[in-house]
């Protein structure tokens, strides 16, 4: 078959089409529908991020005020070390005390930074719900 | 891109593209609209990155394209064109009908036969623009475009 006469099919295709604007209505809502989807998904991202920054800061805040009890336990530590057997299992803890603390601010201060950043969570989508 | 500028692109292409997309579908007017909606939004949501507007409608039946080969591959193709064909004369009058012939020739292409054929002859898209849209070789462009040929002269040759 010629080339002309596949060209000339084709330049004489005009098939019925649903009306434009109704198409392009139909978009526009289409796109509307993802606007809304977008926004909301950024209104998220936003609120995670405030509450990882809030969870950071309380832990941070929390490990340092418990770290400034430091001094006060060292010195229960050596009053114990000096009326215990240093075989003794209260000996080994007198010995050994600074990695256990820390390990327990460490714990203590991850565990509030957890909770501070659900509840923070909790606070800003109870909030975006009033309002909206 | 804006979304005015968006929109503007659409308005600009959405009647060539929805007529590209109502032969890829062999007619089927509705699925053509379908795949056109998700194409345009498809390209939305990734407008953000676009930048050259020259080639928007070049990107557009990419999407488009994509569009269409994933929904053909969820859905059992349509058979009713044999059906169709035994409609009479008065009948074929309606407009509906009026490309029936075509849409039976085309439904026997395989789809990139079919795409190719479209985007050259009736879009006037070039060898290597087609190359780009389906993301094949140009030499793959140009079998595609010889098989299609010849698959419908021997088609269109028998109803005449």
């Amino acid at each position: 078959m010629e080339e002309d006469k596949i060209k000339e099919i084709f330049s004489k295709f005009e098939p019925p089409l649903s009306g434009e604007s109704q198409f392009l209505n139909r978009l526009e809502e289409n796109m509307r529908s993802v606007e809304l989807v977008r926004e909301h998904s950024a209104r998220v991202r936003s609120m995670n991020r405030k509450a990882v920054l809030i969870g950071v800061a309380v832990g941070f805040i929390c490990g340092f005020l418990f770290s400034l009890a430091l001094p006060a336990i060292g010195e229960s530590m050596m009053k114990l070390r000096q009326t215990v057997a240093a075989g003794s299992f209260l000996g080994f803890i007198s010995h050994n005390y600074l990695p256990m603390i820390w390990a327990m601010i460490a714990a203590v201060a991850g565990f509030i930074a957890l909770n501070a950043f659900e509840l923070s969570l909790f606070l800003m989508e109870r909030r975006e719900r009033v309002e909206r | 891109m804006t979304r005015e500028d968006f929109i503007r692109h659409v308005e600009a292409t959405q009647k060539p593209f929805r007529r590209f997309l109502v032969a890829l579908c062999c007619g089927d007017s509705q699925l053509a609209d379908d795949i056109a909606q998700e194409s345009y939004i498809k390209g939305y949501l990734s407008s953000d990155g676009f930048r050259d507007s020259d080639k928007f409608a070049s990107w557009i039946y990419r999407i488009g394209y994509n569009t269409f080969l994933n929904h053909r591959r969820s859905l059992k193709p349509y058979s009713g064109y044999a059906e169709a064909e035994k409609v009479s004369a008065e009948e074929k009058a309606d407009s509906a009908f009026r490309y029936q012939a075509l849409y039976s020739a085309l439904d026997r292409l395989s789809p990139t036969e079919r795409t190719s054929i479209l985007l050259y002859y009736m879009e006037g898209y070039s060898i290597r623009e087609i190359s780009k849209i389906e993301n094949v070789s140009e030499d793959a462009v140009k079998k595609h475009l010889q098989r299609g040929r010849q698959h419908l002269k021997g088609i269109l040759s028998e109803k005449d």
